[in-house]
């Protein structure tokens, strides 16, 4: 670990809130001044950064978990998690990255990814592995094509408290929200360019099969930098079949929801090509989009694409948007990211 | 725009000096360059020292036919509106836009835009220089998608930025406009886009960061023709946020109200905070108004 206080903000704020093992060391000694020295220097007083009040915000929920974790005797190796599995089995995940979210926990390794569902949401999770297995391929050459992007469960496994489930991925892959804080929390925009076009090839193949998502966001699609390739991995607790009523999103995709699916509560692609659209608006550093459209660096046909609504239809949208990064770069060309997952999780 | 603060002595001078002034006497023929939506980019809405927290509001108000009286209503009652929203302090540090909607079927500047301004007497000299086209057509709707357009596509406010809705309000007496042609924003925005946009689509892009209301102007020629028919269409297309407005000398009165109760004040406590008639018209006007209660605790959200 870098010395404390040479942290900068997006390094402190990629830290979720219950992994205090990532930033402070685990006794109480260390806890007390690792806390007083990242309090100097991030407190708004001290420190002109916009980012101040925000980082030390983190700061303190961070500590504050610590003292709770170390109090209940529950600090852990930052890079571990035991499950133990209610039918006997047990093991030890050893972990890149740890994020909360809203059904519980997501845990990275080098090749797999646990989702660890609280067993209040036990329907959305059995739910969202039912999703998983019924995706149907129209032929052997799109399932070539796809599947490779698509959730590989490898084992399902139920603790006292949480349902995991254990999904494969190969070690260059990295969650889309880590990247992006990997990279300062922007990426250029050719870059995001080619999430983007992926994310609307998937959504194009779950228009064909009539199938919605429902949670595609920075914390659920997966990237291999050097491949351009992107992943959904995560979200599929709320994944539905178009048109079957749904009651419930994560709140990123709440936060987009197109006004007549509140009304009419049908699962609708539209959804997802908003939530798609929210995903370039996000990684290109302006998540309201306010500022893509005056921005300098940025090609108008691009930014007003992420800014204004969904066609509805996910063939249109990848249509339009092949269009707006015609007319904004001219011919396609590949371009190189130089970031590798052990950048991303050293 | 919008560093400097609302300062009672400075409104008072103005709008003593400017009382006897009605719609008949703005004297534009054609539309302010500054105004004109192909002439500039960006309208901001940027936190400063005096106003730390400064909150968008955006009146976008009907100018054809006879509404312009609205305009000036509106005008006059600006001193209201800053001082009741600084003295209620329910929402911080106003700073207002005020735009002019025509037909942008019929009419040579369907949409004009001021900036957003910090206090009253700027705003209301600005709001001077609109050119109250008088035009429209008798297609039954005047361009209220205009403004939902230039606030979601052509607004940068830092209220947004961190995570706060800024309040649109636009008013008139016809039906919605339903759909606001590719062609009318290249020819008036001077933007590209792909296709036309719903009104559907252009509201729930603007109520991602916008309160949205429409001010369902009753006095108006048009509405005094069809109430019904204008009621039902602003009902079926915004539900509870089409509001009535009985009285327009009362806009300001009826547009802090209807934000106050968004934000979570109680409905009867904010018509019971006006005095006499002002608040019969405020409570005609927010008696349908409900509040979501929010979000919270984590875990996923409730359609």
């Amino acid at each position: 670990m870098p010395l404390i206080e040479t942290l900068t903000a997006s390094q402190i704020l990629a830290i979720a809130p219950m992994e205090p093992e990532r930033l402070f060391s685990g006794d109480q000694a260390s806890l007390r001044h690792e806390f007083a020295v990242l309090a100097k220097c991030w407190h708004p007083d001290r420190n002109s950064s916009s980012e101040a009040a925000k980082v030390l915000e983190r700061v303190v929920a961070l500590h504050d978990a610590a003292k709770r974790k170390l109090a209940a005797g529950e600090w852990s190796a930052p890079d571990a998690i035991r499950i133990d599995a209610t039918i006997g089995k047990s093991f030890v995940l050893k972990v890149k990255r740890r994020h909360e979210f809203e059904l519980g926990e997501m845990a990275i390794a080098v090749n797999r990814v646990a989702f660890l569902v609280e067993k209040e949401h036990t329907i959305l999770f059995e739910t969202g592995l039912r999703r998983i297995k019924e995706i149907r391929y129209p032929d052997a050459s799109i399932r070539g094509d796809l599947a490779r992007f698509m959730p590989d469960v490898q084992g399902v496994y139920e603790t006292a408290k949480r349902h995991v489930a254990i999904i494969a991925k190969s070690e260059d892959v990295v969650l889309l929200k880590d990247l992006l804080a990997h990279i300062g929390g922007q990426l250029p925009p050719k870059h995001a360019a080619w999430v983007v076009s992926s994310l609307l090839n998937l959504a194009c193949f779950f228009e064909v099969t009539g199938l919605t998502h429902n949670a595609i966001s920075p914390e659920t699609v997966f990237v291999t930098a050097k491949h351009h390739a992107v992943y959904l991995l995560g979200g599929w607790w709320y994944a539905a079949p178009a048109g079957s009523r749904i009651e419930l999103l994560p709140e990123a995709t709440y936060a987009v929801m197109p006004r007549s699916m509140a009304t009419s509560k049908r699962a609708d692609i539209r959804l997802d090509l908003e939530s798609i659209r929210a995903v370039g608006r996000t990684i290109l550093g302006d998540s309201t989009g306010l500022g893509l459209v005056g921005h300098a660096d940025l090609p108008k046909p691009m930014a007003s694409f992420l800014r204004l609504p969904s066609s509805g239809s996910a063939i249109e949208d990848y249509r339009a948007w092949g269009q707006a990064l015609k007319d904004s770069f001219g011919p396609r060309r590949f371009v190189e990211l130089p970031v590798s997952s052990r950048d991303v999780y050293p | 725009m919008g560093y400097p603060r609302y300062d009672a002595d400075t409104w008072s001078t103005y709008a003593t000096a400017t009382a006897a002034k009605t719609h008949h006497d703005y004297g534009r023929t054609s539309i302010f360059p500054a105004f004109d939506p192909t002439t500039f980019g960006m309208r901001e809405s940027r936190k400063s020292e005096l106003n730390p927290n400064a909150t968008p509001f955006i009146a976008a108000l009907d100018v054809t036919g006879s509404m312009g009286r609205v305009v000036e209503a509106m005008r006059k009652g600006l001193g209201t509106l800053f001082e009741q929203v600084i003295t209620r302090a329910v929402i911080p540090d106003p700073h207002v836009l005020a735009i002019a909607i025509g037909d942008f079927e019929c009419d040579r500047a369907p949409i004009q835009a001021t900036q957003f301004e910090s206090e009253p007497v700027t705003i209301g000299k600005e709001i001077e220089d609109l050119w109250l086209e008088r035009g429209g057509g008798g297609n039954n709707f005047e361009g209220y998608l205009g403004p939902l357009y230039c606030a979601a596509m052509r607004t940068d406010c830092d209220a947004i930025r961190d995570g706060r809705k800024g309040f649109l309000f636009t008013a008139g007496d016809e039906e919605p406009q339903m759909v606001l042609r590719k062609s009318a924003v290249k020819h008036f925005f001077g933007d590209d886009i792909e296709r036309d946009l719903t009104a559907d689509e252009l509201i729930s892009l603007v109520s991602r960061e916008w309160e949205y209301f429409h001010l369902m102007v009753t006095e108006g020629s048009h509405m005094q023709a069809h109430p019904d028919r204008v009621r039902r269409a602003w009902t079926d297309l915004i539900g509870q946020r089409a509001l009535p407005l009985t009285d327009h000398t009362r806009m300001a009165e009826v547009i802090i109200s209807a934000a106050e109760v968004v934000s979570g004040r109680d409905r009867d406590t904010v018509a019971k905070s006006w005095s006499g008639s002002t608040s019969l018209v405020v409570r005609n006007a927010i008696n349908s108004l409900t509040v979501s209660s929010g979000r919270t605790g984590k875990g996923p959200r409730f359609i």
